[in-house]
């Protein structure tokens, strides 16, 4: 995989970072598309945002009437034996009645977003996820792992905060702002137009703080990049920076972007903390001019003191749902960016499907590669004008010097990736023309990076298929060697499998994927330089088994070792990225070419 | 058990005594803050004065005057806002950025022992996330820690003033909304957690898939891995939508009581009035006190959540401070003697080793390397061979037994000085991102081209490394991808060349280099350095010139000497030896 890796000079990484870069615009055509984007993928329980607009706009007719009642009760109670307490009573019922109806659809409301919401972030993460597993492995070699984990996690996370939060602040937000306006107008024209004209105002000064911190912002995201960044690397790598004194250096290096990082953060959560105090600033403003006009209006008797209280509350309300609107632009902006992102990757073509094409039933481990072109990047040729024929049983062995492109030969069997030109048969069938699924359970794979994931010794070695009984297991595992070991640990075959396998050395996670490959049985193999990472002597054991699994199996080793190479039927020689010899031992040595001076030169006299 | 000790010893990180660097603004900003709240207690009590004195007396220049000063107060208030605002972030910030600064020093002081212990996420999570919930706990304290008291205190004083038998309302209502705000959120503290244990599963099952994407598709597993996804998309799910029930009834249950408790004001305040002791304007005053004062609780309670995180945060954080460095440099370290005829010689005395006092790794090992020698280690996996090597530099500290280097204890010397001896390759090879340049000067800063040069070439990394048109400024992306494995082993033996070290330590570090390659570079090493050097291998072929060759078997040597020797007398070397040897001679007999 690393070399796969390596094959790709940075060069292309930057050519594709820029096809992306330009599909991305092209793609989203500004912030509408990627809104109706998120709409489009929650779609399945838009259900959910239809009773929210139900219940919110109920809440705030209720919660419209409360100050209204409110007002009615204080206007009721003029002064000093000139109190009606009927109408009191029969006021603060109505109050209780209306705050009641209003507790409850705020709380249906609130449940229903949440609701579209949370399942609307399930089903991001869901297809992002599925995404993942059908995308062009090459897609997944030149894309930072980092990079695909994090879109899944803190991505996905800010969509949720921004858009889907915001938008039950928006829908609750905007409910109440037309309620109140509706009954402002109805109540008193002259002071609903002062509220009116003066509250707008809050969003001129909102929308200047927004423009202002939404540059810190994206500055801030990018220095705490480069800070995570730094961290990152230096920590891991921590072990050397000690073995050489480097540790003066890495703290004064990361205490300069530390202070970059200060001054960014500084300037942006002053920012976009000022919107609060600013709206509360604008809502006094507004709550002095209705006092002051409403009192006007009042000593020449055209209002009554009921309706001062009344907008006085209005003045109040009013401008909440502006704050919290306002307050939610920021996280509304960077869930742009972060949804922009995500769905650049759920929108990555597919693999080229294979639906409709017939599987691979019986296979005689027979592989025949003619005339086969390919290479990761169309300017840099490498593979050109394979021929190979492999019978049933036989054992192809590949070797080069260092990053030579070994992996790939591996790429093109399991069809990782595509050839360019020229064909791959298996069995007489051209492996474009068969399912991926049923070429690729027709090998076993070990590779040269172990891969085992979070879960019991048992269930590696089952890897996804539950129903296999232990005994099975146990005799896969005895094949592999490992028995021994698996029986001396604490809970035997059901111990957990810790994260990346760091319970494990490199040695016995390695005889735990060959214990995998040992269940199966396939009729081809595939060993990328399996043994490369095992000492010596389990190498021994591992060989012993290999020639048991191999009698009669078709395999293609990538190999580092003399006693594999000897005995293959084939030796394919590679130098960068192409195969530049093929034949036995023998005739090898006898062409006294690459490959003969690679072997002898082990030989060299230090 | 944990907490008492906690309570007993002072603990070694406090979040708060970083605030003595900011001492003026810790408390001007809350002062500015307590000032705006004060504009806010004030504007109803104006209002209260246009309506019971303006109107009733039809007092025109008087109500003006009120709406003047309730704008001016309000003008005011904004100015503090924005100044408390300002004083806030500075500190909060500079708190986060003086926080991490420690952090990342004391990490650095940390030795191998230490730093197994805590994995790089987990470094990483506490040094960017656990500092950001401090910095967002200090800065939400600094703002609301004057400005909730006062506006509580403001108002009920206020209220308080307007009447005394109606604020006894408040009384009652209090500690209702405390309760349902204190119960909800203790309801919500352990989904929280679950929900945190949630996410890291999604993420966990991600990262495994895109490390292992071959394995699962060679397996055809896409659909299993799928299912084991969406069982944990769903579980985080269910969480977030308990989450989502909770916090949907707070806020309409505190909606209810505040409302309640307004009627009962205006029923009591009904009679009040009636009786003349309050006025109508003041009950409207009232009213607006009493809806400051939820405000205030309800923003009191958020503070509690915010410090129940920083709490969390705090501790995760001293959990690192706490730990303590345990290889430190003596007090009066002897003086490094290049001149010395010991000068690279390396001993050891009866070592023994094991990690946290598991079962020992190495077991009385004693070996001398004289200067210039070569000392092979082979042996089988995890069966100590690179903890031997470890030793040396004091990365880490042998449990019994003495390692000398230059005829001293490694423990005489300064920790610096001792490293600067040792030029270590590591099993893995890790570059950093930058240049090629700057990842070989890590031994000498200001070394010249010539060296570096000279570096490469003995490392048979000069090859490649000529071929870049930017030569050593050649860029190296992060964890070096840029280069393959046998590259990137070329570059970090090279960099452990650079200045010439007494002791090189090759610690498998060929692996992924063919053998011809491998045997330029031990030639090399041998021919133009002359150093002493230790070279841990699982081939024989790597180390039959070495002058000896220590054989380990699972934690024991089961044998020292040269290649002939163990050829002739240790089972375990001949069995390593023939298995990788013998096919040559069946071949040739072929």
């Amino acid at each position: 995989m690393a070399q796969t890796n390596s094959q790709l000079s940075s060069n292309a990484v930057r050519e594709k970072e820029t096809r992306k870069f330009k599909s991305k615009y092209l793609k989203s055509k500004g912030s509408f598309g990627v809104i109706k984007k998120v709409f489009k993928y929650a779609k399945p329980y838009r259900h959910y945002l239809y009773l929210t607009f139900i219940f919110d706009l109920l809440n705030s007719v209720a919660e419209l009437l409360v100050p209204i009642f409110l007002g009615k009760a204080i206007g009721s109670a003029i002064g000093a034996n000139n109190v009606d307490f009927r109408a009191i009573t029969i006021y603060a019922l109505l109050m209780i009645g209306t705050v009641l109806i209003a507790a409850i659809f705020n709380a249906l409301g609130s449940i229903t977003i949440n609701a579209y919401e949370f399942k609307a972030t399930y089903k991001i993460r869901d297809l992002l996820f599925k995404k993942i597993n059908s995308l062009p492995l090459s897609y997944i070699d030149t894309t930072s792992h980092g990079d695909l984990l994090s879109r899944m996690v803190n991505d996905i996370d800010v969509i949720t905060d921004g858009f889907l939060s915001s938008f039950a602040a928006i829908i609750s937000g905007s409910m109440s702002i037309i309620g109140t306006l509706v009954s402002m107008l109805i109540l008193n024209l002259p002071l609903a137009l002062i509220i009116i004209v003066l509250t707008p105002l809050s969003v001129l000064v909102t929308g200047y703080i927004v423009k202002k911190s939404k540059k810190y912002f994206k500055l801030e995201v990018k220095t705490q990049g480069d800070l995570s960044g730094y961290l990152e690397e230096y920590i891991a790598g921590e072990r050397i920076v000690k073995a050489f004194n480097h540790e003066e250096d890495s703290i004064e290096n990361f205490s300069k972007i530390n202070k970059n990082y200060y001054k960014i953060g500084e300037k942006s959560q002053f920012y976009s903390n000022l919107s609060k105090p600013s709206t509360r600033f604008i809502n006094g403003i507004v709550y002095g001019v209705v006092g002051l006009f409403g009192a006007m209006e009042a000593m020449q008797g055209k209002i009554s003191i009921d309706v001062i209280s009344t907008f006085l509350s209005y003045a109040n309300s009013f401008g909440r749902p502006f704050e919290e609107i306002s307050s939610n632009i920021s996280d509304i902006q960077t869930a742009f960016a972060a949804a922009a992102r995500v769905f650049n990757i759920i929108e990555e073509p597919d693999e080229v499907s294979d639906e409709n094409l017939p599987e691979l039933l019986d296979c005689n481990g027979e592989v025949s590669i003619k005339n086969v072109d390919f290479s990761y990047i169309p300017k840099v040729k490498l593979i050109q004008n394979l021929n190979l024929e492999v019978k049933q049983g036989m054992k192809v062995a590949i070797v080069g010097p260092t990053g030579c492109g070994k992996s790939t030969i591996i790429n093109l069997l399991m069809r990782f990736y595509d050839v360019n030109n020229g064909s791959i048969s298996v069995s007489g069938s051209n492996i474009k023309e068969i399912t991926r699924s049923s070429l690729r359970s027709k090998y076993g794979m070990v590779l040269q990076e172990t891969w085992l994931f979070n879960a019991s010794i048992r269930d590696n070695i089952a890897y996804g298929n539950p129903n296999i009984p232990l005994e099975d297991i146990i005799e896969a595992a005895k094949l592999a060697g490992v028995h021994d070991f698996i029986e001396k640990m604490p809970q035997k075959y059901d111990t957990m499998v810790t994260e990346g396998g760091s319970n494990l050395s490199q040695g016995e996670k390695q005889l735990l994927c060959i214990a995998r490959i040992m269940l199966l049985k396939p009729p081809m193999l595939i060993l990328d330089e399996a043994t490369s990472n095992i000492d010596t002597r389990t190498e021994i054991n591992i060989q012993k088994a290999f020639n048991t699994i191999m009698k009669g199996r078709t395999s293609f080793i990538v190999a580092h070792r003399l006693s594999t190479i000897k005995d293959a039927d084939i030796i394919l020689v590679m130098n960068k990225g192409n195969v530049i010899e093929q034949g036995t031992h023998e005739e090898l040595l006898a062409k006294k070419g690459f490959y003969a001076n690679l072997y002898n030169s082990q030989f060299a006299k230090v | 058990m944990k907490k008492q000790k906690q309570a007993k010893v002072k603990s070694a990180f406090n979040p708060f005594s970083y605030l003595r660097n900011y001492k003026f603004l810790v408390f001007f900003g809350p002062f500015c803050k307590a000032l705006e709240a004060l504009s806010e207690v004030f504007a109803p009590f104006f209002m209260a004065k246009i309506i019971d004195e303006g109107i009733k007396n039809n007092d025109k220049p008087f109500i003006i005057k009120m709406a003047i000063i309730i704008l001016a107060i309000n003008i005011l208030g904004m100015v503090f806002a924005i100044l408390g605002q300002k004083c806030a972030s500075v500190t909060s910030e500079g708190l986060g950025k003086d926080i991490r600064n420690d952090i990342f020093k004391h990490v650095n002081t940390f030795s191998y022992a230490e730093l197994d212990k805590f994995s790089t996420t987990t470094i990483l999570n506490r040094s960017v996330n656990d500092v950001y919930h401090i910095q967002e706990g200090t800065s939400q304290i600094l703002r609301n820690v004057m400005r909730i008291p006062f506006l509580l205190i403001g108002s009920l004083v206020m209220a308080i003033f307007v009447d005394l038998k109606l604020s006894l309302i408040f009384l009652v209502v209090s500690p209702i909304l405390l309760t349902i705000v204190f119960v909800i959120m203790k309801k919500m503290q352990p989904i929280l957690t679950s929900g945190k244990v949630k996410l890291d599963k999604t993420s966990q099952i991600t990262m495994e898939n895109l490390s292992g994407i071959r394995v699962v598709r060679a397996f055809n597993k896409q659909n299993f891995e799928v299912d084991r996804f969406t069982n944990a998309n769903t579980a985080l799910l269910q969480n977030d939508l308990k989450l989502g029930y909770l916090g949907a009834i707070m806020h309409p249950l505190i909606y209810l009581v505040i409302n309640f408790a307004i009627v009962a004001v205006i029923y009591f305040g009904g009679f009040l009035i009636n009786t003349g002791s309050v006025s109508q304007g003041n009950l409207l005053a009232f009213i607006n006190y009493f809806s400051q004062i939820s405000g205030a609780l309800i923003a009191f309670a958020r503070i509690i959540t915010v410090l129940t995180r920083m709490k969390i945060a705090k501790n995760r954080i001293n959990e690192l401070m706490e730990t303590k460095n345990s290889i430190n440099s003596p007090e009066n370290p002897i003086k490094i003697n290049r001149d010395s005829k010991d000068f690279g010689k390396v001993e050891f005395q009866n070592v023994s080793f094991s990690y946290s006092n598991l079962k020992d790794i190495v077991k009385d090992l004693s070996i001398v390397a004289e200067p210039g020698q070569t000392i092979g280690i082979i042996g089988g996996t995890g069966s100590g061979k690179s903890s031997i090597t470890n030793l040396i530099p004091r990365l880490y500290d042998v449990n019994k037994g003495t390692v000398l280097v230059n005829g001293h204890n490694v423990k005489k010397y300064k920790v610096e000085d001792l490293r600067s001896l040792v030029g270590i390759v590591p099993q893995n090879p890790t570059l950093f991102s930058g240049t090629i340049r700057e990842n070989l000067c890590w031994r000498k800063k200001d070394a010249t081209d010539e060296e570096l040069i000279k570096a490469l070439k003995i490392a048979q990394a000069y090859d490649f490394v000529k071929e870049y048109p930017d030569f050593l400024d050649h860029p190296v992306q992060r964890g070096g991808t840029n280069f393959s494995g046998g590259q990137k082993q070329r570059l970090t033996i090279a960099r452990a060349l650079v200045n010439e070290p007494a002791i090189i330590i090759l610690d498998d570090s060929t692996s992924a280099l063919d053998f011809a390659t491998d045997a330029k570079l031990r030639k090399a090493i041998h021919t133009v350095l002359k150093t002493t050097t230790f070279i841990v291998s699982q081939r024989t072929n790597s180390l039959k010139d070495a002058d000896k060759i220590i054989v380990v078997d699972s934690g024991n040597i089961a044998d020292i000497g040269t290649h002939e020797e163990l050829l002739e007398r240790c089972d375990i070397y001949r069995e390593i030896h023939e298995s990788q040897n013998k096919k040559e001679v069946k071949n040739g007999t072929n």
